[in-house]
């Protein structure tokens, strides 16, 4: 037993020394309770949980001067808890030296007392051990266990409402900083999703300024810095995205939202992004409008998935019109040599000669369209090499007109050409190629009875080539398109045949030669093609027209 | 009621105080104890010990179903590690202030007693459910506050008598507040001569507070929450009929009270709802007080 216990009790019927006992006594709490009040103070502005526990712990050895204590805290289950801190005592051994009995447990919470548990060497043994409820605004924290010394002078009532004032105001610091980790876990996935989120996102206040904006947003628009949060959106973006900015931010103020928007956004000189940009308005927990938020997605990559679906959409086209190509010559040629075999008499030479000269034509369409195709898949595949040589352009002309009588038929085809040209280096079998592709083109879609007319001179420091037809003419909104791969005239929808390859295949031969092709048409008065090739320098010799 | 004839009264309501016994010499030393932070649980236990009578009473209530502790209490040093000082002390006061109010000579007061105890009862109850509502620990004070909050009507109903019989019979007549009543006919009322009470027996201040401003908290001072704590319980056990303090009218909720206790009406359900499972919880309280 203590001493001062003693005394006390010994003078209890003396008031003067009880009263001045008190008054002392009650002069101590006081100073204990301002420097409480202000380690409270501390405690109670850490967010830290482990910075929290420490100073709890520090101050309740202060106050009971424990051989050991555990602190424990509820989970989010109901009743159950676990060992959140130890001090003087390992984990391990708590288990083996405690058992709580839940009953007692739940009655010292449920009162919110520090209390020393009967039974467990309470009285006459050498410790005491004491619950102190952690509870917060009615919010079941945790609780302390304490191992003391059978001192009297620890649980006295100054204590017990120190102690317990402490616990009230760790709850409430644990709980705050429970809500604070949780605000800030909440806010870092936020920011995650937001950061790796696969569009831009930029959102403004009210006022116009930038309230958020991610990763994304900065590299699509080509901002110089991210760290523009708080700044007027129109100091931070060109005169192309302010433009823009204000008509999406205007139409979403007036409809509540703007959907796929299409910019094709330049940040830098020599790359641009097709950006579709959706904007809807933010509300606050009333309703009132209180900003925008503007998501950018770039649009690369769709397209281009979009423009691979087209090509494909294309190359099904083809295959299926060479197929038709390949297959009305192999018909001609198929029934022709039955008839030879089985009706065209073997002394009938006069028939055979027509029949065989028949499918000899269908065979060299074959071959032309054969060669073609390997033409193709050599430009595509890239194996496409010139021999250059000195030609005169002239003769190239002479030679495809020669070629082009043994089927003109019906169509005249004139040629003019000029005096002293100057000579090209060119290779001559694909310049060749290039002009019969554009003539028999021309020829292809005259009407019977009229002129395809081919003109070389020299213009300029250019030597051209014009072949003019009297055909049906290209509409004007295909002429962009009639050197494209695969392209075919609507026209040839009405009866005429074609691989839709001559002319890409031209267009590329003269491109390589550092020459240009071009296109005019009239609908229903006919097209002009003019090929230019340059000459070497020296070689100037003009020239004036003549005919052959 | 002239100005003589108030002072004769309060002449004679002093000379019954007089008479009334003194609360035994354990409590005024527990008292002083309680004034010293440093006093120790042995301290006390020993002061308590020293009353035979007292020790079996504090075991007993500490070891009731009031206070639901799950093991067995054996000794008043257990008592008081495991129920607080606090408790304990209101323990002793309640237990000591019981023996003396209601057995005093065998004789059965003015009013029906038992729906008299009901009805502090009842305000107690409502005292300690607002408390906790309100977020305080003190709810064993409001408790005690409530059970003697109308200690006075002990004095002028069970003490005094005579004279009395024609307040009670004022106010079923005219449907008056015993209080208007007890002001008309006697020109003191039960709040003044319970404070007069309380002060000879050197009651808790904050309960002598909450018996003297129960009825207008307003000059309550320091204590006016606790008096508008127990105002606004007085007003809850008449609502919800519990027992009767001797009127049957309810009287008006003082509206600053109302603002300090900051109760919304949501809250009130609550409270309402509760009031009755710590009634049944009181009553055991009560049943062994009185054995
Ligand atoms: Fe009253
Ligand atoms: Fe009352």
């Amino acid at each position: 037993m203590d001493t001062t216990g003693e005394k006390n009790i010994s003078v209890l019927g003396d008031d003067p020394g009880l009263l001045k006992a008190a008054m002392i006594s009650q002069q101590d709490e006081i100073s204990q309770l301002t420097w409480l009040c202000d380690s409270m103070e501390k405690l109670l502005s850490l967010h830290n949980q482990e910075q929290i526990q420490e100073g709890f712990l520090l101050l309740v050895e202060e106050i009971t001067n424990y051989r050991h204590c555990v602190l424990y805290l509820f989970g989010d289950a109901p009743h159950q808890y676990s060992i959140q801190a130890c001090r003087g005592i390992t984990a391990e051994e708590v288990q083996t030296k405690y058992q709580l009995e839940a009953d007692i447990l739940r009655w010292v919470i449920k009162e919110n007392r520090w209390t020393v548990i009967p039974g467990e060497g309470n009285g006459n043994e050498d410790f005491w051990v004491s619950i102190l409820p952690l509870v917060s605004a009615g919010k079941e924290i945790g609780f302390l266990l304490l191992n003391t010394c059978p001192d009297q002078r620890i649980f006295t009532q100054g204590n017990l409402r120190r102690l317990t004032y402490i616990a009230s105001y760790v709850a409430l610091a644990l709980e705050n900083g429970r809500l604070y980790q949780n605000i800030v876990n909440t806010k870092n996935y936020l920011k995650d999703i937001i950061e790796n989120i696969n569009e831009g996102i930029l959102t403004l206040g009210i006022d116009g300024n930038i309230s958020l904006l991610n990763r994304n947003v900065t590299a699509l628009l080509g901002l110089a810095s991210a760290d523009i949060v708080g700044q007027s959106c129109q100091h931070c973006l060109s005169p192309e995205l302010k433009r823009a900015f204000d008509i999406i931010i205007g139409q979403t103020f007036k409809q509540g939202y703007v959907m796929d928007y299409r910019l094709d956004h330049t940040p830098q000189e020599g790359q641009s992004i097709p950006l579709a940009i959706n904007c809807s308005l933010l509300r606050d927990e009333k309703g009132v409008p209180n900003g925008v938020i503007i998501t950018l997605r770039d649009l690369t990559t769709s397209l281009e998935l979009q423009r691979f679906r087209e090509l494909d959409a294309m190359k099904d086209e083809f295959i299926s019109n060479v197929s038709h190509e390949l297959r009305t010559p192999l018909g001609i040629i198929t029934s022709y040599i039955e008839a030879l075999l089985e009706r065209v008499k073997p002394e009938d030479l006069a028939t055979q000669r027509k029949f065989l000269s028949i499918a000899n034509q269908a065979c060299d369409r074959i071959t032309g369209l054969v060669n073609n195709l390997l033409d193709l898949s050599q430009i595509e595949s890239g194996r496409f090499f010139l021999d250059l040589k000195r030609v005169n352009l002239k003769d190239i002309a002479v030679s495809v007109v020669k070629s082009l009588e043994l089927c003109q038929g019906e169509v005249e085809v004139q040629l003019a050409l000029a005096q002293d040209l100057p000579y090209i280096l060119a290779d001559e079998e694909k310049i060749y190629q290039a002009i019969l592709n554009i003539a028999s083109n021309a020829l292809k879609y005259s009407p019977v009875g009229r002129t395809v007319l081919i003109k070389v001179f020299k213009d300029n420091n250019m030597v051209k080539l014009m072949v003019h037809d009297e055909g049906v003419g290209i509409p004007e909104d295909e002429l962009p398109y009639v050197f494209e791969k695969f392209y075919r005239s609507s026209s040839s929808a009405a009866g005429f045949q074609g691989s839709g390859l001559g002319l890409p295949i031209a267009k590329h031969i003269v491109e390589a030669h550092q020459g240009t092709i071009e296109v005019e048409s009239t609908l229903g008065k006919g097209s002009i093609f003019t090929i230019s090739l340059p000459f070497p320098d020296g070689n100037e010799r003009g020239g004036s027209y003549g005919g052959e | 009621m002239d100005r003589t004839t108030c002072q004769e009264m309060l002449k004679i309501v002093l000379e019954v105080i007089q008479d009334i016994p003194t609360l035994p010499n354990v409590v005024y030393h527990l008292t002083r104890l309680m004034e010293n932070p440093a006093t120790s649980a042995l301290q006390v236990s020993e002061v308590i010990s020293r009353d035979q009578a007292l020790t079996a009473k504090v075991l007993k209530l500490v070891n009731s179903a009031y206070y639901g502790f799950p093991r067995k209490i054996n000794t008043v040093s257990q008592a008081v590690v495991i129920l607080g000082y606090n408790n304990i002390r209101n323990l002793v006061f309640t237990t000591s202030v019981f023996d003396v109010v209601v057995k005093p000579n065998g004789s059965e007061p003015l009013f029906n007693k038992v729906k008299f105890w009901e009805h502090s009862l009842g305000c107690a109850a409502s005292a300690k459910i607002i408390t906790k509502k309100m977020g305080f620990k003190k709810t064993e004070e409001t408790f005690i506050a409530g059970l003697l909050h109308d200690l006075g009507k002990i004095v002028l109903y069970h003490f005094l008598e005579g004279e009395s019989a024609e307040v009670l019979m004022v106010a079923a007549e005219r449907d008056l507040l015993l209080i208007e009543a007890e002001q008309e006919v006697l020109g003191i009322n039960h709040t003044y001569a319970g404070k007069l009470l309380a002060d000879k027996w050197n009651l808790p201040r904050d309960i002598t507070a909450a018996i003297s401003f129960h009825h207008n908290p307003l000059p309550a001072g320091d204590n006016f929450r606790l008096c508008s704590i127990i105002h606004l319980a007085d007003i809850l056990s008449r609502c919800l009929n519990i027992g009767s303090g001797g009127d049957n009218k309810i009287p008006l909720l003082n509206e600053r009270s109302w603002e300090v206790l900051n109760l919304s009406w949501d809250k009130m359900k609550h409270i309402l709802s509760e009031v009755e499972t710590e009634m049944e919880k009181a009553q055991a309280f009560i049943n062994l007080l009185e054995a």
